[in-house]
């Protein structure tokens, strides 16, 4: 068994003087469901359009199912589905005609095979009808039922969610981890949303101005989480002068509150003491599990300062 | 062993995606209403060159063949190309369908030439439906008009296939700055704006420019009028366009290759 199924070494991707990728490093594990995070502009699509071929990479940077993407470009996609941006689909056409179509185009693929796929997105009652009419989210799934319709063992999805209503967003969540759990298809997907990453995904890779910040999986990522503790005071300038003079420095401050990284007792004892001392009011000390979306604010925006 | 059948695959491809779209119904209508315009103006003025031929009891379908192809050459011909480029890439460009054929394993040279087949197959089959209304609206006219009975006559199905044929090759240079067009610009008022340059300015240039013969344009109209090798089917006009065409083909498809965004 291959450890992993895709692998960059040393992206870079400019456009014109604009790098857009720098040195990226990526490892997909097989059987994963990886979620590619970042901000919008942080260069997800790019990259899925480099491991696609849609954009031209130099030799030697990426190899998928270990093999070279540039020089073996079609043996290489005759095993990954994709899925970029919003689906590219005919739309005065059938939706069984756009499966139909892509069928003529790959090759090998059994009739019964667009009924399978049409049954796994929940569109054979719709197949028939011309894609124009179909919602966004019916759409969205056409477009994975082209993705996965040659069974690839990879399937490439670049936000895949976007522009849904909740109800839409949940339906492609429930598809992808089915696609994982049932067919074994290892599945790379991007968004700019952690909430919905990490209800899916059981690998991370979280991207920032080109620059790769955390590659691991999930559990990896949530061991970075450091326990905080939220303190609510009258003067909340003051209260900051205060915790630098025992250098303790507050990770975020909103409206009057501070959120310093800690919670263990004693230290929480020593802080409020010097904070009354000093003659302020403190109205709430609060031990927090801070979240991955925390997290994931504190990979990114360490990463801009 | 399967590289060989990608393009056959592809063309299948292409054909059943332009189902219900203008594609189809222009390359019928097109030719329908450019014969049908001849015959209007045939019923109405009845041209000498035809009657006196008639009348002399001299077959008169060479000359009714020639002036439908004349008419079609230098009125529609590069405008219709325009058009046909423009709305072959267009659906495409719409649908953003790039990205979806360019992710698919198939060889990338083979999604481009199979595009460029079916749009000069798209472009043959029109002339050759042509052919078949020349052929019909002289029959059509006999009926209506005693005096430009044509029926009598031998019809000269071959000369009508072999301008058919010429008029095609005449126009693939045309094509081709019109293929290139299209595929690189997703706004189909590039393409429209050129034909229409293109028309009026082949219609200056033929009055008497020197190396009008070298301009892509002209190559129709040159090769419809060209009495001397009008039944030859490599006439000058004919060999000129079909090299200007491969050069500027040779270079479009390079030009596709060399970008690094592909789709």
């Amino acid at each position: 068994m291959r450890d992993y199924i895709i692998e960059t070494h040393q992206l870079n991707f400019s456009f014109g003087k604009f790098k857009v990728l720098h040195d990226l490093d990526l490892r997909v594990p097989q059987s994963s469901i990886y979620g590619f995070l970042g901000p919008n502009g942080a260069g997800k699509t790019t990259t899925i359009r480099i491991l696609l071929g849609l954009i031209k990479s130099a030799p030697n940077k990426i190899s998928v199912f270990g093999k070279d993407l540039i020089k073996h470009r079609v043996e290489v996609l005759r095993q990954v589905g994709a899925l970029v941006e919003m689906p590219s689909l005919y739309l005065h056409l059938s939706g069984r005609k756009n499966l139909e179509i892509t069928r003529t185009l790959i090759g090998n693929i059994s009739k019964n095979r667009i009924d399978e796929v049409l049954e796994i997105v929940g569109l054979t009652k719709d197949a028939h009808r011309k894609v124009k009419q179909y919602s966004l989210g019916m759409k969205q799934r056409l477009g994975l039922a082209l993705s996965f319709l040659a069974d690839p063992d990879l399937l490439i999805l670049d936000e895949p969610t976007n522009g849904l209503d909740p109800n839409g967003i949940k339906e492609i969540r429930e598809l992808i981890i089915s696609l994982n759990r049932d067919f074994n298809k290892t599945i790379f997907v991007s968004s700019h949303l952690l909430s919905e990453v990490e209800k899916v995904a059981t690998h991370v890779g979280i991207i920032h101005k080109g620059k790769l910040h955390f590659e691991g999986s999930i559990d990896e990522l949530r061991d970075q989480q450091r326990p905080t503790t939220l303190i609510e005071v009258n003067n909340s300038a003051k209260a900051i002068e205060v915790l630098q003079a025992q250098n303790i420095a507050a990770a975020s401050v909103q409206n009057g509150t501070l959120k310093i990284e800690a919670n263990d007792k004693p230290m929480i004892h020593q802080i409020n003491s010097s904070l009354l001392n000093a003659g302020l009011e403190v109205y709430q000390l609060s031990p927090q599990q801070s979240s991955l979306e925390d997290l994931f604010m504190n990979i990114t925006q360490t990463a801009q300062n | 062993m399967l590289q060989r059948f990608y393009l056959l695959r592809e063309l299948k491809a292409e054909f059943s995606k332009y189902r219900r779209t203008m594609v189809y119904w222009l390359m019928v209508l097109c030719p329908l209403a450019i014969a049908f315009f001849v015959f209007v103006i045939n019923n109405w003025t009845m041209p000498t060159s035809l009657t006196q031929l008639i009348e002399k009891g001299k077959n008169p379908w060479e000359m009714y063949i020639i002036i439908h192809y004349r008419v079609m050459s230098i009125m529609l011909l590069p405008l219709y190309i325009a058009m046909m480029t423009g709305v072959i890439y267009g659906r495409e460009h719409r649908n953003n369908t790039w990205k979806h054929l360019y992710a698919l394993p198939i060889p990338q040279w083979s999604i481009e030439l199979s595009k460029n087949i079916f749009s000069l197959l798209i472009l043959l089959f029109t002339l050759l439906i042509y052919a078949g209304f020349v052929l019909l609206s002289g029959y059509v006219l006999s009926m209506t008009n005693p005096k430009m009975n044509l029926a009598p006559f031998d019809n000269h199905l071959g000369f009508n296939l072999l301008m058919a044929l010429k008029v095609f090759l005449s126009m693939i240079s045309i094509w081709a700055v019109h293929n290139w067009v299209g595929r690189r610009f997703s706004s189909f008022g590039y393409n429209i704006g050129l034909g229409l340059v293109g028309v009026i300015s082949a219609g200056v240039l033929i009055q008497g420019w020197k190396y009008v013969k070298y301009y892509p344009y002209a190559f129709p109209a040159l090769g419809v009028l060209d009495k001397q090798g009008i039944h030859t089917l490599f006439s000058q006009p004919i060999v000129y366009s079909l090299i200007v065409g491969a050069v500027l083909w040779a270079i479009s498809f390079w030009d596709i290759h060399r970008r690094t965004i592909r789709a």
